[in-house]
């Protein structure tokens, strides 16, 4: 690809809670800051995220939850990844996830966790400087 | 009268590494490689089945080829074949359609002609008459045919009265696929197993949909068929090529590739419902 390939991101809503305004806005906050994103939807399946990663060949991929399940869904959506080859995308996080989680998430290879308040211009600043050194 | 897909063309930076996806990972057999000075473009054709993959690399800047691979490499044309492809062109003119050339002239697929796509929902459509006693080398341990081509359009009405009128294809259904946040028109082509397949989103934000904001109507995915799925997933992923998990689908299973691994083209296995691969 050329040299100013545009970042490709995938934001996606895993599991079963419908309140996708948050990844809305992240969703939108990227794409006005130049970079490809594909929004999945709501209620989707780890293995529905791990093929649209996959599919689309993006960069990062942007989880949004704020049904509490995210310890359960998050280390399926890595190894769905990762059974696929895709072991090199930048991975974050964002909703609401309590803090005591921040370390087991971190060393699931996400590197960043966004809660409710966080600016958009720190997430894009994160995409920006983060992408292309994964975990 | 159009028999069958002849080839899709897939343009690419550098046709030597291209091989080493298309001939040495997917086992395609090359049937043809050479330069066409004229053109300013070296070409490779590689059977899979009855329809060939054309890679097209660029030997010189200003081409139409050059300024394709500005925006990337992937699917470029598709390519029709007829036993008169001068008839074909004074046909589709005689429809109204705009013609790129008004009479056929040699190129790789023997006598050719190209359309122009604003005629045609944003694809680059080509006829050819290839030469008669043409290869047809075995297909290899991998790919057993081309399965089908998948064009994404605006508006599947118009699409699919574009395509049926003409390029000979007869609309036989349409689905609606949730899970794949899309609808469909088939369209076999006549006299072969492959058939068009028209896309369009269902709902927002999904591939398509992105497809058709970045690229516009046109070539979107190209379907290959294989004997037994699962092999061939396992047997990619052993050589690193990134593949998704088999998803069952209701005229077989499928599983898609990585952009990433295949020189920017949409790849998608498929294998039949039923082992003889001759249903849809």
């Amino acid at each position: 690809m050329t040299s100013e390939k545009k970042i490709r991101v995938l934001i996606a809503k895993p599991g079963l809670d419908g309140h996708d305004r948050g990844a809305k806005v992240v969703a939108r906050a990227l794409r006005d800051a130049g970079m490809e994103v594909i929004y999945t939807g709501i209620r989707q399946t780890p293995q529905m995220i791990a093929e649209a990663a996959l599919q689309e060949d993006v960069d990062v991929v942007g989880l949004s939850i704020l049904s509490g399940a995210h310890m359960e869904l998050f280390p399926r959506i890595v190894q769905e990844l990762r059974s696929r080859g895709v072991d090199d995308v930048l991975l974050f996080a964002g909703g609401i996830i309590p803090e005591e989680d921040t370390p087991t998430l971190k060393e699931m290879g996400f590197q960043a966790i966004f809660r409710p308040g966080t600016p958009t211009t720190e997430i894009i600043e994160y995409v920006r400087s983060h992408v292309g050194t994964p975990v | 009268m159009l028999k069958k897909i002849h080839h899709v063309g897939v343009v690419v930076r550098s046709a030597d590494e291209a091989l080493r996806f298309y001939r040495d990972v997917l086992g395609l057999p090359v049937a043809k490689d050479e330069v066409i000075e004229d053109q300013g473009v070296r070409g490779v054709l590689l059977p899979a089945g009855e329809t060939e993959i054309e890679l097209l690399e660029p030997t010189r800047a200003g081409t139409g080829v050059a300024r394709f691979l500005e925006k990337g490499e992937g699917l470029h044309h598709v390519c029709f074949e007829s036993d008169d492809v001068g008839a074909e062109l004074q046909a589709a003119k005689a429809k109204g359609l705009r013609l790129i050339d008004e009479q056929p002239r040699p190129g790789l697929a023997g006598m050719i002609g190209f359309l122009h796509p604003a005629s045609t929902h944003g694809t680059l459509v080509e006829f050819a008459t290839p030469p008669a006693g043409g290869h047809s080398p075995a297909p290899g341990p991998l790919v057993k045919n081309f399965d089908h081509l998948v064009v994404a359009v605006k508006d599947l009405d118009a699409g699919a009265k574009t395509w049926s009128a003409n390029f000979d294809l007869h609309e036989t259904g349409r689905n609606e696929m949730p899970s794949l946040g899309i609808r469909n028109s088939i369209l076999p082509v006549a006299q072969s197993n492959a058939f068009v397949e028209l896309v369009t989103p269902l709902g927002e934000g999904g591939a398509v949909e992105k497809f058709l904001g970045e690229r516009g109507e046109g070539l979107y995915l190209i379907s290959l068929e294989v004997e037994n799925l699962d092999q061939a997933v396992a047997g990619l992923r052993e050589q690193g090529i990134r593949v998704g998990d088999p998803i069952d689908g209701s005229a077989g299973r499928l599983a898609f590739l990585s952009p990433r691994n295949t020189h920017g083209v949409s790849i998608q296995l498929r294998q039949r419902a039923g082992s003889a691969g001759q249903g849809r």
